[in-house]
């Protein structure tokens, strides 16, 4: 029997198909394109703006009735909140009961499917916007029903700001937390204007307002969990690999360049030419042992001397590895049907596990570990010295990422994948960020983010699990319980953090940040966190 | 053809709907096709292809390098196609695929039965992994290429180009096992 090419046969499924638009199309277009006008490039946050005559408009009616232009629904006379949601809400702190009353706009108890809110209070939330849009004061309540628990917003407009409450417990931190913010934007304005991305009222995810973080400050809350120290403007294309040898280490696969940035200025000391893979070979892949790095460039395993920043050794592979860990002279590495041991003297192979599409790697504990990522979601803990399989943990979920640390082995999976039930086992249709899992007893943890997203990445420093987000946030956890520490929050929503590596007592992140109605080339930045007291 | 396209945008970015329009003609085939092979619906394709050129129109005033223009709408396309996946996530897979083959390419590997099964494993992508595909397996674009379109790193891009080829080579491979496992369909 033959065996199918995957990508052969996946290029010829997608050659088949239409390939012209249908009659009428054009003409569709072209008429919508008459009637419709463009529209001059913003800012994000200056989507609040009035026009302005809708500015004179406004101000002259402050001036004659105010109360006209406040946006509250049925009484005119500010009343307490008459929020069923928060009627028998536990555990509810004295500072948010005795909260002053606004207008109440609503209430909406979402429900999730497929890691989304389906039926949102479209009326309530205009109600909130237009409170924001006119300096009014408004109040609006959301629960969301989650595998974790319901969780709960408050979110309060004030004149010239945005009060948000949010109760924590479900995610953990056993703790309230109230923040305030200067500037924002909102869903309703996005969709107004640039109606991508999702940005519609409807699905908005869980977002009433985005807010600008640089323009927020908690006024309860978890403590800040690091800062940033340091901060170095990269090239397009850049990825964070490895911290080892005093240095920072990152690939520019697309130039074909290893670069050695010093942790003190994030100053480029050094770029070595390793090369490109070819083709659809798996990203380059870096690690260190003792005195050497070893980086994979497509089938070539190069060795890399720290003290001159030559490569000294070179060795072809009978693979393109995914992944790669060093120890003890073995190079591990990760290829499609499974885990190779390689002799980095010699580049025999001394050890081969199978393993269906193998994703993450890692060494710690005193053992290898990989992962499958074939849907069946299976955890090999394998003897580096004898390359014989230990156990098998069959963890449900497909996992990219492997750390391990604080004695236990930590994996990220892919979003809207899997979600870990409350009564312990894995059903489709949610989401599964993070697992834990305690090699000696097999004890899974999970872990879900309220943004709904799988942690990219994670770094494990100073006896904290730090993860990061979407939307510029990264979170330092309890390693044992997974409990929310504290957080440390970039300045921009749209700066999207990538890599983590920890080293020199930083947690070091990589992120880009694009604008994806422009293509200007993407910022990229390599920042050094330093945690602080927890 | 690079200058005219250019000289297209341009004129467009300051109004004019009639060189908009000829740039909407050069285009449409293309994001249609592409559309639909991410969105595997007729109806929703030609809905994003309507909506995303328009979108087009309207911000082309924000597109600061006319030479981008091409890589941009695509851009924009795969967010509108985003979008659609977010609305209409059970929307039916068209019919249109399932007919036989009548273009003499009968004898090829491309049974019934192999894309009902790529239809599945790639109805269960993400649509940033289906976006990554069609992209490198349909237009041909490079990795760069990609990563500039849609506004992302890379290596990003190879992670999820990875990652989807990983999901339709696993329904490939239970496909062959299962014809294997009943005698049929066994080609030499």
């Amino acid at each position: 029997m033959r065996q199918l090419e995957p990508m052969h046969v996946v290029e010829e499924w997608l050659s088949q198909g239409p390939t012209v638009a249908p009659d009428g199309l054009l003409a569709a277009v072209s008429a919508e394109v008459r009637q419709s006008r463009q529209v001059a490039g913003r800012p994000l946050w200056e989507h609040r703006a009035f026009p302005p005559i809708a500015a004179v408009l406004a101000l002259l009616a402050v001036l004659v009735a105010a109360q006209l232009i406040r946006p509250f629904v049925g009484d005119e006379t500010p009343t307490p909140t008459e929020s069923e949601l928060l009627r028998d809400w536990p555990n509810q702190p004295d500072w948010f009961v005795n909260r002053d009353p606004l207008p109440f706009c609503g209430e909406a108890l979402l429900h999730v499917r497929d890691g989304r809110p389906v039926a949102q209070n479209t009326d309530a939330r205009r109600c909130l916007y237009d409170a924001y849009r006119s300096s009014g004061e408004a109040e609006y309540v959301e629960v969301v029903e989650t595998t974790d628990g319901p969780y709960l917003t408050v979110v309060r407009v004030r004149a010239g700001s945005i009060e948000e409450y949010v109760d924590n417990t479900p995610r953990g931190s056993l703790a309230w937390h109230r923040s305030e913010c200067r500037r924002m934007t909102s869903p309703i304005a996005l969709a107004e204007e640039l109606p991508i991305h999702g940005m519609t009222p409807e699905l908005s995810d869980a977002l009433v307002f985005i807010v600008d973080p640089t323009s927020c400050t908690d006024l309860d809350g978890p403590p800040v969990a690091g800062s940033i120290v340091g901060v170095t403007e990269m090239e397009e294309g850049d990825r964070l690999e490895a911290y080892a040898f005093d240095s920072v280490w990152v690939v520019n696969q697309d130039r074909g360049l290893l670069k050695r940035i010093d942790p003190d200025d994030g100053g480029l000391e050094a770029q070595i030419d390793i090369g490109r893979p070819a083709g659809d070979e798996p990203n380059v892949a870096v690690a260190a042992d003792a005195d050497v790095l070893w980086v994979t460039v497509g089938r070539r395993l190069l060795g890399v001397d720290p003290d001159d920043n030559a490569v000294v050794a070179e060795r072809e592979l009978h693979a393109a590895p995914h992944r790669l860990a060093v120890e003890d002279g073995l190079a591990w590495i990760t290829a499609e049907d499974g885990v190779l041991a390689v002799q980095v003297e010699s580049g025999v192979v001394v050890h081969r596990i199978s393993l269906d599409g193998s994703a993450g790697l890692a060494i710690g504990l005193g053992a290898v570990w990989a992962n499958s990522a074939d849907g069946a979601g299976i955890l090999l803990r394998i003897d580096p010295a004898s390359g014989d399989v230990l156990r098998d943990y069959r963890i449900g979920a497909d996992v990219h990422e492997l750390v391990v640390g604080e004695g236990a082995v930590y994996g990220t999976g892919d979003r809207d994948l899997i979600v870990l039930t409350p009564s312990g086992g894995y059903g489709e249709g949610g989401t599964q960020p993070l697992v834990r899992l305690d090699p000696e007893t097999g004890d899974l943890m999970r872990l879900t983010t309220d943004s709904g997203y799988a942690p990219p990445a994670l770094g494990i420093l100073d006896g904290g699990l730090w993860a990061v987000r979407p939307g510029g946030l990264m979170e330092r956890l309890d390693p044992r319980t997974l409990v929310h520490l504290g957080a440390v929050a970039w300045s921009s929503l749209r700066e999207h953090l990538l890599e983590v590596v920890t080293g020199a007592g930083s947690v070091w992140v990589m992120s880009f940040e694009t604008d994806p109605a422009a293509l200007d080339p993407d910022t990229v930045r390599l920042y050094r966190v330093e945690p602080t007291g927890q | 053809m690079q200058d005219e396209l250019v000289e297209l945008v341009e004129r467009a970015r300051t109004g004019s709907d009639d060189a908009f329009n000829q740039l909407a003609a050069t285009m449409i085939d293309r994001l249609y096709s592409v559309a639909f092979r991410i969105l595997r619906s007729t109806a929703l394709a030609e809905d994003a292809t309507q909506q995303a050129l328009v979108l087009a129109w309207r911000q082309l005033p924000r597109l600061r390098d006319p030479a981008r223009f091409e890589a941009w709408v695509h851009r924009i396309l795969v967010n509108v196609c985003r979008d659609h996946l977010r609305r209409h996530p059970d929307a039916e897979t068209s019919i249109d695929l399932l007919e036989p083959l009548t273009d003499g390419r009968a004898d090829a590997a491309l049974t019934l039965s192999i894309r009902d099964e790529l239809e599945r494993a790639f109805a269960h992508l993400t649509p940033d992994h289906r976006a990554v595909v069609v992209l490198k397996h349909f237009l041909f674009w490079t990795t760069d290429e990609i990563a500039a379109a849609l506004g992302i790193p890379p290596g990003t891009v190879g992670s999820r180009l990875h990652y989807a080829m990983e999901s339709l080579r696993t329904a490939l491979e239970a496909e062959e096992r299962k014809a294997s496992d009943v005698a049929i369909g066994v080609r030499s």
